[in-house]
């Protein structure tokens, strides 16, 4: 047990046992190992480069609790050579360029109440005055105690309410530059708003790295200790392993679920020990405590309730992937090739474990979830087939193009052609145009639509446009994914929903109570689509589709001045 | 009791001792027959009439009321129109035998005006344009064809009502000789489907102007753009299919218009939330919504503001506080906000009782009271009940513990008509103004404030946590909702505004 401070720390990480003293930035940063397990954020340079180089202001630094803001804090004020003392609210340090900065911990954590000196209001207003000497600013606030107390500062309530809105965008637009607001020099970082996907693998890069697993080597449990063995398994699998924790919070947070660091943190934490100290680890079959299994709250076949209580864990088993059939099912549940898909440590241990299990429920799970992490398949063919069946079958491309690695192609205009034309005419498009038509959203059926307007297929391009959080992000820059139509590009963004429910609707799924949130986002497509079109419109013509079981029909149909119809 | 238009006292004081009770509470009228789009297109038809027999002046414009003269308005009846769609499609009763002349007439002679190849798809063609305009249809139900209705996305869909009057029809229709007398037999006059209640909308929004220029402008404009400014091609072939007969027979559109005149409101009691009501209309109408959707919605929307109306009237007629309505947003069954909902719906129905009841006692009534306040209560209560359900914001359909809740539909038109478009505000700020414009209830503090004047014990305030929750959830669903951190959400209307754009 010569690790057992490391472990130990892991093991504060998460709230398996209700015990996360360190899942607290302002406790964890006092730890030893902090340091060593430490991510560095690119925010914390742009922070740097901000109180360094730009005229005097106040930098905020705002987003959900677990975010991570006091690290970053931590991050920069060491950056600068300056002291950070967890216990201090309030301390004062010099920058580099000879000027003052002002550093409040937590904004939040100060008192509301004005018979105390250091009140809220009080601490804003000599922020204020800071800035109005030549001076910094640097705090981290909680949203809603900064928005009410900036309000304050002002003597009006129309003044009030004024600033507040005007914070209240600047949160939401979070561009993250030196703005001034009814007189004050403010910079807020919004850093709920700010990707922080990335930080999944290196944090786990971290906490797996050779130094702080050295004193594992001598112990006498290292035979049979699960901690030990799921680290060495990590990073034997080190690239599989990797792809899938990447894509699992990418999915995660495409779908509506972004976790913060803290719950990031506690799932990997959590994932390697199973919650357990060193005087804990006993004599366990292998395949139990597999960090695989650890990863999604399951023990073997069976799943930890208690598990559930970490979000991230609750979160990853909710996604089902374990659940979804595989292509790779026949090599995995027929053919049981485990020695093909997984090699030799790894069979031993399936093998082992099927003796015992190989009848009951939860087997085939158990199997999938091993093989989502730990499969040794170099096939391209296969790995994009496991890609459309975990995930979607648009994923693997989404993520080229979320990540900047592939550029959009004409297949990828092709797909939204072909919703489109679904959404309007219901039938895939020809490929020469897409009639956009006048239809009711309520389901009754129009047989016969009015067109009013056609866009041409071959003027329909997906964009990739950069995001406004990659300044945070130096060399992680990420990409979202919009329709240009000719040279408008609409402000609608394509999500990964959205793209996986065309996908859908092209092969003909028709969801009839899709989720409200794309239906939103569809019904904004339409929306800014139709409204596009407006402009070249001939109001004496006419051009209708019917709708018929044999295929589509379009008439034009032109009035005359004449007082006659012609067909055109 | 005084009216507003001042000047029609008269109209009021003629029926002020024997009712219908409705009537002299809500004024000239709610009906329990009109159905939620009716609302709407009988608000609009008033909009966009001639407001002056020469059918030219006032059209796509309010009233002006500075001068002492009844509220007119002439409207276009276009039944050759309503033959044309929905003629064919509609069980016959009610017509008589001139009118299946007429319409094959017309079919064959619209036939004549096609310049195709073949006969065979001219005729194809026509019927094609008939089930495109079929496919906007609002309200068919069993009626007689001239009376059903479309939905009002060009002023040539926006029709009056009409009654078949057969009978009358069967003796004065002189076809061979007076083809227009076949158009203009009808009965426009009895308000059967369209029953005033648009009026009462109409008055409602007049009321709230009070005289304002700039905001009337702004509404008319924007009206304006609703009705005319989206589906210009519909109603183009509209205008031509009425037109193409006229010509044909050498009608006057004169002759066809009918005159109807707006009637009265209460001078209180609707007054204060006419302003919200147009404010709430003139943020709504900016949002650049597909222009179906935004008709849709609207009318929905419109029919949520008339049951404010009624709620608001019926306290200032009371004389007490507006009441408050607690919405219930996690629809569980059992449930403290539920029960709380519940008893505070029951004491909205009771209020509505009690004002009819005053107004049965103040009028006088004594002959036949219980049926005069049992037609009372079919005309406002039942209205507000049955309604507030079709906009599934009065839950459950049938059933016990009848409360408020709020539909995906009433809350899009909540959010795009307190939050101008492209703005946002904190959800506390939107809960307020929900609470502020309508008395809804869905936080423990709007749930305190509403106890704060009667006494009440407010210790169960805390339940209402969870309803904000399953509120805030609802509006991160439709996409109305950001979260900035875990702490503070801000409510967002996400679309452009018209008149940015334009300008």
């Amino acid at each position: 047990m010569n690790n057992k401070k490391y472990i130990d720390y892991l093991n504060s990480l998460h709230n398996y046992n209700a015990q996360n003293e360190n899942a607290y930035g302002e406790k964890n940063v006092d730890n030893p190992y902090f340091r060593e397990v430490m991510v560095r954020v690119g925010l914390c340079d742009y922070i740097k480069d901000n109180l360094t180089g730009e005229a005097p202001h106040i930098t905020i630094l705002t987003g959900h609790a677990g975010d991570g803001k006091t690290s970053i804090m931590y991050q920069v004020l060491t950056d600068l050579k300056a002291g950070f003392d967890t216990k201090e609210k309030l301390s004062e340090v010099s920058l580099p360029n000879g000027a003052k900065c002002l550093c409040i911990k937590d904004f939040s954590e100060l008192s509301e109440e004005s018979d105390n000196q250091i009140n809220r209001f009080y601490v804003m207003r000599k922020a204020v005055e800071m800035v109005e000497n030549g001076n910094y600013v640097f705090m981290v606030a909680n949203t809603g105690p900064l928005i009410n107390t900036f309000g304050e500062l002002f003597d009006t309530d129309e003044e009030k309410e004024k600033a507040r809105i005007q914070l209240i965008n600047l949160m939401d637009n979070n561009t993250g530059k030196v703005i001034n607001i009814c007189g004050v020099q403010l910079c807020v970082i919004n850093v709920a708003m700010v990707d922080n996907v990335y930080f999944a693998t290196e944090f786990l890069e971290k906490i797996t790295q050779n130094s702080l697993w050295e004193g594992c080597k001598g112990c006498q449990k290292c035979e049979y200790c699960h901690i030990y063995r799921n680290r060495q398994l990590i990073v034997e699998n080190r690239t599989k392993v990797f792809e899938f924790v990447h894509n699992h919070f990418i999915w995660l947070t495409e779908y509506g679920t972004r976790l913060t660091i803290r719950s990031m943190t506690e799932q990997l934490a959590y994932m390697l020990t199973g919650g357990m100290s060193c005087e804990e680890v006993r004599h366990n079959e292998a395949y139990k405590y597999l960090f695989s299994n650890l990863f999604f709250g399951y023990i073997g076949t069976k799943q930890n309730e208690r598990a559930q209580n970490i979000i991230a864990v609750d979160a990853a088993n909710r996604c089902l992937y374990d659940h979804k059939r595989l292509r790779a099912d026949e090599k995995l549940i027929v053919g049981k090739e485990y020695k093909e898909l997984f090699g030799k440590q790894i069979e031993e241990i399936v093998v082992d474990a099927e003796q015992r299990n190989a009848f009951v429920s939860g087997w085939t799970e158990f199997l999938r979830r091993t093989y989502l992490f730990m499969n040794i398949v170099t096939d391209k063919q296969i790995i994009l087939q496991d890609y459309e069946d975990v995930f979607s079958k648009q994923y693997k491309r989404y993520l080229a193009l979320r990540d900047g690695t592939d550029t959009p192609s004409k297949a990828d205009a092709k797909l939204i052609a072909d919703a489109l034309s679904m959404i309007y005419v219901g039938t895939p498009s020809d490929g020469t145009e897409i009639p956009l038509t006048l239809s009711r959203e309520s389901g009754i059926t129009q047989n016969v639509q009015l067109i009013t307007g056609t866009i041409p297929v071959r003027k329909l391009h997906v964009e990739q446009i950069k995001t406004k959080d990659s300044v945070f992000n130096k060399g992680r820059d990420r990409y979202e994914l919009k329709l240009r139509i000719d040279k408008k590009v609409l402000s609608t963004v394509l999500t990964l929903p959205m793209l996986d429910y065309f996908e859908e609707l092209k092969n003909g799924v028709i969801a009839t109570n899709i989720d409200p949130q794309l239906s939103h986002g569809v019904e904004s497509l339409k929306a800014q689509i139709s409204e596009m079109l407006k402009e070249d419109e001939d109001e004496n013509t006419v051009e209708i589709v019917v709708l018929k079981n044999g295929g589509n029909n379009n008439i034009r149909l032109e009035l005359t001045d004449d007082g006659r119809i012609r067909e055109v | 009791m005084r009216t507003f238009p001042s000047w029609m006292e008269d109209d009021y004081n003629k029926i002020a001792n024997k009712g219908p009770l409705s009537t002299l509470i809500f004024g000239n009228r709610f009906k329990a027959d009109q159905t939620l789009y009716e609302y709407l297109i009988e608000f609009l038809l008033i909009f966009v009439s001639a407001k002056n027999e020469d059918l030219k002046e006032g059209k796509m414009q309010f009233h002006d009321v500075t001068g002492e003269h009844k509220l007119s308005y002439w409207v276009e009846p276009r039944m050759a129109l309503r033959r044309f769609i929905f003629f064919d499609k509609s069980k016959k009763k009610g017509s008589i035998p001139e009118d299946f002349i007429a319409y094959s007439e017309m079919v064959n002679y619209l036939n004549d005006k096609m310049d195709v190849a073949d006969r065979e798809s001219a005729k194809e063609y026509i019927e094609d344009i008939q089930d495109l305009f079929h496919g906007y249809a609002a309200v068919v139900k069993n009626r007689f064809w001239g009376a059903q209705a479309l939905l009002p996305i060009c002023p040539e869909f926006i029709l009056c009502g009409v009654d078949p009057t057969e009978a009358k029809r069967r003796k004065d229709v002189n076809w061979e000789n007076d083809p227009g007398s076949l158009d203009t037999k009808f009965d426009f006059k009895r308000h059967n489907f369209l029953s005033r209640g648009g009026e009462l909308y109409y008055l409602h929004l007049l009321q709230g102007l009070e005289g304002d220029r700039d905001r009337q402008e702004r509404l008319v404009r924007l009206l304006n753009d609703l009705v005319s400014g989206q589906c210009k091609k519909i109603s183009k072939m509209a205008g031509y299919v009425q037109d193409t007969w006229e010509k044909k027979y050498s009608l006057d559109k004169k002759v066809l218009s009918q005159k109807l005149e707006v009637a009265y409101i209460p001078a209180t009691g609707y007054k204060e939330c006419g302003s919200y009501s147009v404010d709430e209309l003139i943020s709504f109408l900016s949002c650049k919504l597909h222009p179906i959707t935004r008709v849709e919605i609207l009318a929905k929307g419109v029919m949520f503001q008339i049951m404010r109306m009624m709620s608001y009237r019926v306290a200032d007629y009371l004389d007490i506080e507006k009441p408050a309505w607690i919405v219930d947003m996690k629809g569980e069954t059992t449930d403290t906000v539920k029960k709380i909902a519940h008893g505070a719906f029951l004491n909205i129905e009771s209020h509505f009782m009690s004002a009819i009841n005053k107004m049965a006692n103040e009028a006088g009534i004594e002959e036949e009271r219980m049926k005069k306040v049992r037609e009372a209560r079919i005309n406002s209560l039942d209205i507000f009940k049955s309604k507030g359900k079709e906009l599934q914001c009065i839950i459950p359909v049938s059933g016990p513990f009848e409360r408020f809740s709020l539909s995906e539909d009433v809350i899009r038109f909540l959010v795009l008509s307190l939050v101008a478009p492209g703005d946002k505000m904190t959800l506390k700020m939107f809960l307020e103004k929900l609470y502020y414009n309508y008395r809804i209830v869905i936080g423990p503090e709007e749930y305190r404030q509403s106890l704060k004047s009667i006494n009440m014990d407010s210790s169960l305030a805390n339940c209402f946590s969870e309803n904000v929750v399953a509120f805030q959830c609802f509006l991160r669903s439709t996409g109305f909702l950001k979260e900035l951190s875990d702490a503070t959400s801000i409510v967002v209307n996400p679309y452009e505004s018209i008149e940015e754009a334009e300008a």
